[in-house]
């Protein structure tokens, strides 16, 4: 049987989750290595967002569970098969984010602060790939940014590129 | 809960912030990031750590001070084109922008340049001392300065070099082994040599092989380009490999490969893949290789002689080095036979097999079923392969499978190799195939293969579509097959992205669509690569048909290298013509596509060594109007190249003059020179450009 832990959000919602999926988070599991996870554990993130940090969480459990109990045999077919159902989820899971941008920052602090580094890296990917190829203004636009340079400056910075453009 | 949901990006602390902005490797994306506002400005700034410096050599001393974490350096992209960057003649001019330079970007571990005057590495190198890793560049002969003295310079300045890569450096094989042996200590804390250069008059030789790797201890990257011909002194051996594997154990990469077979030129179909000779290596000299080196990840072994029965050679292999990920073998024979040999290797991620005179269907099905994590398959030159065998290697490998190169294998030509490729057209995304338009062989070899696939099609529901060929042929009613009514398996080519195309001088490129590439969605980047000798035709009535490539809706990119056709440049004899009539026959068209950037390297006359622009070939060029990017790997004339700043989208021209021997600028009187292209790219440069 596993050893659940009750995770309390910052809105008092409370989460139970298994031990495994939840000591991920090297900020937990160090609270439950020091003996400072007795009952509810307070963290300072919003129900929401806590919500989709264990969506994720559960799913790279899952991943890894399968993993070990797979025997040799056929392992490699199911390994591929698996590939492509993790692939799916995660676009899925990432074209939700794109969709919330509110969510996606909170869980990048999130991630951050619970430090997951597996799910953190997926979200510093996720943002650069939206701002690839975009021009300053559609950023701006995209992430309500505003814009605090002077056309001085900006023209200096442009003139700063004509060292530094594509090969 | 509105108030709650107001996260926005600049709540992040910098660290995510600078996280999410290094993730972004594309320039003109970081640009384009450092421009959104102040704090995204500092921290984009304070994460580019690599940069090829653009701009002319002559406004070096303006060079901004604000790239100053830049780590990886390249010089060789500064305008005009392989310019020395500082001039000799003014020592003290010289000295200063040295040290500008040092101050604009004082972090440098890694620095490409190019060497062409010695000199100038002398005043640069010192001034950054923590570099670990230098390329050297250079296009035009060696200077006929002493033996090992060209490499000297390297060692003596940079404390801590770990990696040299010539690879693209024109100099003699004999001056290696002397600069390694005159800095002992340096030469063994390399970890990476590049060797690989196809400038070399010929290969490195056996015994240098062996006084390198002596001299080198630690190297775990180690490629070369050697002689597997001619005397025991000479030729690369089971000695030389046995060498190799003691002198350096702690090897990752390994890459051997015969001089002559790096030139990009495509063999002879009709070759059964045997040399008339065999190499000095036998299948004990590969066991005691493999056994010495059990760290192996990358190995090539491009032998331009027999490696005969190689089969029990390689299963050592497999078990010997079980991290190998990619495995190249050229002119190796016996490589599968069946259940054995490369097939075992499951855990191989790339293969490429070459003038193997025996992979039979066979063969290759063993390999789709065993080597079942493949991305990357290559064969080239083998004769008794066929479609079938091929589609059933790619059927087994439909998950992983995203890179072929199918080349110079007579029973493969454009219309096969498109068929076996059937299975993965939906998830392929880069592919290689010779334009060589096989109707008859279809004919004769596929009635099954095709009602197999259809039956498949029903059955599944794909998005298999069947076209009666003769709808597309309304126009090219000359071609062979005109009269035969029959169907092509069309397929949509979901993630095709890259497509790289051979095609052999006066062959047109038309029929391309047809032989299954008919729509490709996401198709951005064509190169092809045309090869021949003009010399022997007369002149062409027809086009190339570069307009047939108008189908891909997203094709920005080409890449069209006539490097390897040869012509006659100036005047041509009675009988033929010259490269300017080619000319009008390759390019016309090309200003129907839309596209943005073009690589383009022009047909070559070898009586004068001269590659150039002519004037039919600017006239057509010019008519892409959406152009950006425009790289000749030649030479031209102002008045031609003068167009281009009425293009209104250009932005980045560049005459690279990137072959062996490459002319001197200013002994040409006729060309572009140094002073002409300064003018041509002020011209560019005065425009205003948005972005």
């Amino acid at each position: 049987m596993a050893i659940m832990y009750a995770l309390k959000s910052s809105d008092n919602e409370i989460f139970e989750v298994e031990q495994k999926v939840i000591e991920q988070s090297e900020t937990i599991k160090k609270m439950i290595e020091d003996g400072a996870a007795t009952g509810e554990i307070p963290l300072q993130v919003s129900s929401k967002t806590l919500a989709k940090v264990l969506e994720w969480c559960k799913q790279r459990q899952h991943k890894t569970v399968e993993n070990e109990n797979d025997d040799n045999k056929g392992k490699r077919k199911k390994e591929r098969d698996e590939d492509d159902d993790i692939k799916e989820w995660e676009n899925k899971f990432s074209d939700e984010l794109k969709a919330d941008k509110d969510v996606l920052f909170d869980l990048l602090l999130a991630s951050n602060y619970l430090d997951l580094p597996a799910l953190l890296s997926f979200l510093c990917q996720l943002v650069a790939d939206m701002v690839a190829g975009k021009m300053p203004e559609e950023i701006r636009r995209m992430f309500n940014i505003e814009n605090d340079f002077t056309p001085e400056e900006e023209k200096a910075i442009t003139a700063e590129h004509g060292w530094a453009f594509q090969p | 809960m509105a108030a709650a949901s107001t996260t926005t990006i600049d709540d992040l602390p910098d660290v995510i912030l600078s996280n999410i902005i290094s993730t972004v490797t594309h320039t003109r994306s970081r640009n384009s990031i450092s421009l959104v506002n102040r704090k995204f400005y500092t921290l984009e700034r304070a994460t580019r750590t690599s940069l090829s410096l653009r701009g002319n050599v002559r406004d070096l001393y303006r060079i901004p001070l604000c790239y100053r974490s830049v780590k990886d350096l390249d010089l060789t992209k500064v305008s005009p084109w392989g310019h020395p960057i500082l001039s000799l003649s003014a020592p003290f001019y010289a000295d200063h922008l040295a040290q500008r330079l040092s101050q604009a970007f004082p972090l440098v571990e890694s620095l490409t340049i190019h060497n062409r005057i010695p000199g100038i590495i002398d005043i640069l190198l010192p001034r950054w001392p923590r570099l670990r890793h230098v390329k050297l560049v250079r296009w035009h002969e060696r200077p006929p300065s002493r033996v090992g003295a060209e490499l000297v310079p390297v060692f003596k300045h940079c404390e801590s070099l770990t990696s040299l890569d010539l690879s693209n450096f024109y100099f003699w094989p004999e001056d290696v082994p002397p600069a390694l042996t005159a800095y002992p200590h340096k030469s063994a804390n390399l970890t990476c040599l590049n060797l690989l250069a196809t400038s070399l008059p010929n290969g490195f030789y056996s015994q240098q092989i062996g006084q390198i790797t002596a001299s080198c201890p630690n190297l775990n990257k180690f490629l070369v380009a050697c002689t597997f011909d001619g005397e025991y002194y000479k030729a690369v051996s089971d000695e030389t490999l046995t060498g190799i594997a003691t002198n350096c154990p702690k090897l990752s990469l390994l890459h051997l490969a015969e001089i002559s077979s790096l030139a990009a030129v495509r063999g002879n179909p009709d070759d059964d893949g045997f040399t008339a000779e065999d190499a000095m290596i036998s299948r004990e000299g590969l066991i005691k290789l493999f056994s010495g080196l059990p760290l192996l990840e990358e190995l090539v072994l491009d032998v331009g002689k027999n490696v005969r029965d190689s089969g029990l050679a390689l299963e050592e292999l497999k078990s010997k080095c079980v991290k190998l990920k990619v495995l190249k073998l050229g002119q190796f024979h016996g490589v599968c036979l069946g259940f054995d040999g490369v097939a075992l290797f499951e855990g191989l991620e790339s293969l490429s097999i070459k003038n193997c005179g025996d992979l039979s269907d066979t063969g290759l099905i063993a390999i789709g079923r065993g080597c079942c994590r493949l991305a990357k398959f290559e064969v080239e030159g083998c004769k008794n392969i066929t479609c079938r065998g091929l589609k059933t290697l790619a059927g087994s490998l439909r998950k992983t499978l995203v890179e072929v190169k199918i080349s110079c294998c007579k029973q493969l030509g454009a219309l096969t190799s498109c068929n076996a490729m059937e299975p993965i057209a939906d998830s392929i995304q880069k592919l290689h195939i010779d334009c060589v338009w096989d109707w008859e062989q279809f004919e004769i070899g596929t009635t099954e293969d095709e009602a197999e696939a259809e039956a498949e099609a029903e059955s599944s529901g794909s998005s298999v579509r069947n076209f009666d060929l003769n709808e597309l042929y309304d126009e090219e009613r000359d071609f062979r097959c005109k009269k035969r009514r029959r169907k092509v398996m069309i397929k949509t080519w979901k993630r095709l992205k890259y497509l790289s195309l051979w095609i052999e001088v006066a062959e047109f490129l038309k029929p391309l669509p047809m032989v299954g590439l008919q729509d490709c969605p996401e198709l951005e980047e064509i190169c092809i690569k045309v090869e021949g000798d003009t010399r022997l035709l007369g002149a062409p009535d027809q086009r190339l048909g570069l307009s047939s490539l108008r189908r891909y809706p997203r094709l920005s990119k080409l890449k069209l290298d006539l490097g390897d056709t040869i012509g006659y440049a100036l005047t041509a004899p009675d009988g033929a013509v010259d490269l300017t009539a080619w000319d009008r026959f390759f390019l016309d068209g090309i200003g129907n596509l839309r596209l943005e950037e073009l690589d383009y390297s022009p047909a070559f006359d070898r009586d004068i060594n001269l590659r150039s622009l002519t004037m039919p070939a600017a006239g057509f060029i010019f008519m892409c109007n959406r152009l950006r990017k425009l790289f000749v790997h030649g030479t031209a004339q102002e008045h031609s190249m003068m167009i281009c700043p009425h293009l209104p989208n250009v932005r980045d021209v560049q005459l690279i003059i990137d072959y062996y021997p490459a002319p001197d600028l200013d002994s040409f009187t006729t060309e572009l020179r140094i002073d002409s292209y300064l003018r041509l790219e002020a011209a560019i440069n005065n425009r205003r450009i948005d972005d």
